[in-house]
């Protein structure tokens, strides 16, 4: 959050804005990692944005433009530099790209990407994940934890699924299971909704 | 006045709670048959934002036809299973939870993959005030998803 914020305060002044969309119900996480932040950030517990747009796992940064037109669809993209020993991603490259696009509307060649639509599965792994998160704050454990398993069957390797549920059914997202999941994830060619990685220009 | 009184009481055995899970949470009365929600027309209108009319299911300028067959109607109510899947809303319902989820239009994402065409949505910001993502057009914008997790 802080990367992105120096990237606002500095373009702000151009017509131009951050709006940051967490993907998660824990508002007082969120408000920890938005201290500091002057652009708007807006809470989505029931991953409307994941289901409209197509997303698989965070963070994953769009550029839209003035006309609401998609300049550049999504692709993992870091504010800060703490996992760019991990991703091979470091920040400074997009963020020229950002300045570049807002200053004078130059786009990358990554740009014309066009991401993969949401299968059927994926799509009611979403509906699955929803009800069960409506569930659970409902302490209707056990169902919740029935449709938390549909959905993981479904989108096995969707992060916004998989590694989003773990806090919400008391397992730890940075444990063993999240390595567990990356492997899985790594093994299977990092299938991923949005620019690959090796196709991106920076 | 005896035959209205006992259809009134066949209406209540049947009537049943409905939640909706859209995009925000909404619990209804309405009845369950071969596992299917079915609804007031006021609730169609409400949940999906289209109308039912002679011409069929309608929404500004457009409709959409409904045939005889695909039977959305019963007991004076619609089958909102149906609805939402005419007009484009992929659904999971659940008898047993009397619940129904409905997610976003599908081509309301395809038009974003392949017209690049940014869908408009409404989420509270950390304050707890609905925003919209059509609030700040006019400028360049950093769609930026992130989590705690």
């Amino acid at each position: 959050m802080p990367g992105w914020q120096e990237l606002h305060a500095e373009l702000q002044e151009e017509k131009f804005t951050v709006v940051a969309v967490a993907i998660d119900e824990n508002l007082d996480s969120i408000i920890e990692l938005a201290k500091g932040v002057t652009y708007p950030v807006l809470m989505d517990k029931d991953h409307i944005l994941t289901e409209l747009y197509a997303i698989s796992n965070v963070p994953s940064v769009l550029w839209i433009d003035e006309n609401g037109k998609i300049s550049r669809p999504a692709a993992s993209e870091f504010g800060t530099d703490t996992f760019s020993e991990i991703t091979g991603v470091s920040r400074e490259g997009h963020m020229q790209q950002v300045r570049e696009w807002v200053r004078d509307g130059t786009l990358p060649e990554d740009a014309s990407f066009v991401v993969e639509d949401l299968s059927d599965e994926e799509i009611q792994a979403r509906l699955h994940f929803r009800l069960a998160a409506h569930l659970r704050r409902n302490n209707m454990v056990d169902e919740s934890e029935k449709h938390f398993d549909y959905a993981i069957e479904l989108a096995p390797l969707d992060f916004t699924i998989a590694r989003a549920s773990m806090p919400l059914r008391g397992g730890d997202p940075f444990g063993e299971e999240f390595f567990e999941l990356y492997q899985k994830y790594q093994d299977a060619g990092s299938p991923f909704h949005g620019i690959p990685r090796k196709s991106q220009t920076n | 006045m005896q035959s209205s009184q006992k259809g009134f009481e066949a209406d209540m055995k049947s009537d049943s709670e409905i939640t909706i899970l859209t995009n925000s949470v909404k619990s209804i009365t309405g009845h369950w048959s071969d596992g299917d929600p079915f609804v007031d027309a006021v609730e169609i209108k409400d949940v999906l934002g289209w109308e039912i009319k002679p011409e069929g299911l309608c929404k500004d300028d457009a409709c959409i036809p409904v045939n005889h067959e695909q039977n959305i109607k019963h007991n004076e109510r619609y089958n909102l299973r149906t609805v939402a899947h005419l007009t484009g809303h992929p659904t999971l319902s659940s008898q047993e939870l009397k619940a129904i989820t409905i997610g976003q239009p599908a081509d309301l994402r395809s038009s974003a993959l392949r017209d690049k065409i940014a869908p408009d949505f409404v989420l509270p910001d950390i304050e707890g005030v609905d925003r919209a993502f059509s609030d700040w057009a006019g400028k360049k914008r950093l769609l930026v998803a992130f989590s705690s997790w």
